[in-house]
């Protein structure tokens, strides 16, 4: 997918967010969308004009920035993922999906099992399943890992433990 | 003002205080160390432990930390050509080639002994900058206030890295995320969706952890490959060269702490502008610029020095005004939020033991940051590899547990990751983050002293006050000049290139 592609696509969810905003605003009194909704106007107004723009301008020109233009490395990035866009730009792109995935996946966990045992279960098997350590290693980097939190939040934060949906269940 | 600034000492002489204090160094300087998590990630991660402690051991903490990964993130540039964080790339052209050319002892010794003279200077300036501002903002009223935070978003919009645009739709989506919960002015729930969890609003430590650390490791994890990974060599000077070059060059480091003080008080050019800035006016007024991205001392201090004295400058626009200077100054002033301190003439008056405080804990934390810097300087020039697999699944599980610490909700997880994944969208498409959060920051202040104004002076007040008027067509001329430029220079070009 090409860069201006997924300018566009990010482009057109922001404009739909911005559009559901002004319309809910809309239903508020005169004092709740005083700020809210010139703000939301004024975001969707420069939006529009950022659409347009992106899509009338060089795609070498979408993603200049200070620092780019004083190293010119991402713009040659920029560049070769313009010319190149298959397999650079897809195994990027798996790679975001995966690390998204652990995301996602490490919230599941805690909201199952609760935070404590996530972090023993999602450690351990991140640095499994990179091939940094062997699962015995990884199994004590992890352990101790998850004792050090346990000291800092639990014992010295006094952080009330939430311990999973799964746990109610059990007790049921 | 002599009794506030021994009682902002004194108030760090607790047994708790000093340990805070030492705490929050080390941590910043392992965070600043680390490639890709600089201090606003170090302060992100720190906000679940802001609740219950003394006031000025938590601000030793936060703030010692701040300052630590300053010189944590110069040591990355410095021995592995990797900015610790956007702000000291500047290090990376005569630092990396000091390393190269076995100087790395050296390199360090100067960096931190410029960031910590910076540092200094920094805070010096922030203690003579109360006297001198107190006045000022004893005559402002709410309406003043008003203009003062939509100059601060419109400036950091302008200012901001990337597009204009985006920078200000950025900014727009900040201000509206803060809007969502209960309106504290109308009482009218909005945006909340009928959830009872989103009445009482998006948690700002939350969301900051969300947007930066988490954000980070997501973008740490599409990178891949290890960090760095070098074989070191062997060196040929030490540490104390690197002190004595910074104090032979006592100059260069006054006029790069006056360019960072400078810089640091303009809300929204951040330090990151001002390490390349230092870079450039130390090149271009030295006799030898040809030395320059060689390996040249003066590349490794100048943008040092502005880098340690750009926070005291940007600690003051965030404590008088509560106006923050950038993106770092926006999460300390989430912190001091949620700590119960409130920016802002009250700050200057009552409580300005605290802000004294602060001027001390950024002495004590430059000159702590320096001393271990100096000792360990030898040892850090012999680090051979960072990988980020063991990184990133430690710190996921404190962005996590941090989010759910800081008011015991499991939704505040979700949000964490939610905000994630929104932040790495952000900076992958140069929608800035930094604009996102100052947007956030300033919204209620926006909106309280509009609905203040409105109710003191009518709906046109604006009118009515010269000096809000005068503020705003201050306003609109810093906005649309930048506009204006840019056009012009899209025309020079396009009647060059037709020629």
């Amino acid at each position: 997918m090409s860069q201006r592609i997924q300018e566009n696509i990010v482009a057109s969810v922001l404009l739909c967010i911005f559009v559901s905003y002004i319309v809910i605003t809309l239903g508020f009194g005169p004092n709740a969308q005083l700020v809210p909704l010139p703000i939301a106007s004024l975001g969707l107004i420069f939006l529009v004009i950022q659409l347009i723009r992106q899509n009338l301008r060089d795609p070498k020109e979408l993603q200049i920035d200070l620092l780019s233009s004083l190293t010119g490395q991402i713009a040659s990035e920029h560049e070769a993922s313009e010319q190149k866009p298959t397999n650079k730009t897809s195994d990027k792109f798996q790679r975001e999906l995966t690390a998204i995935a652990f995301v996602t996946l490490f919230v599941g966990l805690i909201v199952l099992l609760g935070p404590i045992v996530s972090v023993l279960i999602f450690s351990t098997g991140f640095l499994v399943s990179t091939r940094h350590f062997t699962l015995g290693k990884a199994l004590v980097v992890g352990t101790g890992f998850t004792l050090i939190l346990y000291v800092l939040f639990v014992i010295g934060l006094q952080l009330q433990l939430y311990h999973g949906v799964l746990q109610s269940f059990i007790t049921q | 003002m002599f009794e506030a600034i021994l009682a902002g000492l004194a108030a760090l002489s607790t047994p708790q205080a000093v340990l805070f204090m030492i705490i929050g160094v080390s941590y910043g300087l392992m965070i600043g160390i680390l490639p890709g998590l600089g201090g606003i990630v170090a302060i992100a991660l720190l906000l679940p432990f802001t609740y219950g402690h003394e006031l000025a051991a938590t601000l030793a903490l936060l703030l010692g930390a701040h300052i630590a990964t300053i010189w944590g993130s110069s040591v990355t540039s410095i021995l592995f050509n990797v900015p610790g964080s956007a702000k000291s790339l500047a290090l990376v052209f005569d630092g990396h080639p000091m390393t190269q050319q076995g100087h790395a002892s050296r390199a360090l010794g100067a960096s931190a002994t410029a960031a910590l003279l910076g540092g200094l200077m920094g805070a010096v300036f922030l203690a003579f900058s109360i006297p001198i501002v107190r006045p000022l903002m004893l005559a402002l009223g709410p309406s003043e206030y008003l203009m003062m935070a939509l100059w601060g978003l419109t400036i950091i919009a302008t200012f901001s890295e990337g597009s204009l645009l985006k920078g200000f739709v950025a900014t727009s989506l900040g201000i509206m995320i803060a809007y969502v919960g209960m309106d504290p002015v109308s009482g009218t729930p909005r945006f909340w969706f009928g959830n009872v969890y989103l009445l009482d609003g998006i948690s700002f430590p939350v969301a900051m952890i969300g947007l930066f650390a988490v954000a980070e490791m997501i973008k740490l994890y599409v990178k891949g490959g290890a960090i760095v990974d070098r074989v070191p060599g062997e060196e040929k000077s030490s540490v104390f060269d690197g002190v004595r070059d910074a104090l032979q060059h006592w100059w260069l480091i006054l006029r790069s702490s006056l360019l960072g003080l400078w810089i640091g008080v303009l809300p929204g050019v951040g330090a990151s502008v001002g390490g390349i800035a230092a870079y450039a006016q130390a090149a271009q007024m030295s006799k030898t610029p040809e030395r320059f991205g060689k390996g040249a001392v003066e590349g490794v201090i100048a943008p040092d020095a502005t880098l340690g004295a750009n926070e005291g400058g940007g600690l003051m626009p965030t404590l008088a005004f509560g106006i923050p200077g950038g993106e770092s100054m926006a999460i300390l002033l989430v912190a001091f939020l949620s700590m119960g301190i409130v920016p802002g003439p009250q700050m200057l008056t009552s409580e300005l033991d605290l802000v004294f405080s602060m001027v001390w804990i950024i002495v004590i934390a430059n000159i702590l940051t320096t001393l271990i810097g100096l000792s360990i300087a030898s040892r850090l020039a012999k680090l051979p590899t960072l990988n980020p697999n063991v990184m990133i699944p430690l710190v996921l599980s404190v962005c996590f547990l941090g989010a759910f610490a800081t008011r015991g909700l499991v939704e505040d997880v979700l949000v964490a990751a939610l905000f994630g994944v929104i932040g790495y969208l952000l900076d992958k498409y140069s929608y800035s983050r930094a604009n996102f959060v100052i947007g956030m920051v300033l919204a209620d202040m926006i909106e309280r002293n509009l609905h203040i104004s409105m109710g003191l002076y009518g709906n046109l007040f604006v009118l009515t006050r010269p000096i809000t008027l005068a503020m705003l067509i201050f306003i609109i001329f810093t906005t649309a000049l930048p506009l204006i430029r840019q056009l012009r220079r899209q025309k020079t070009m396009a009647t060059g290139s037709v020629i």
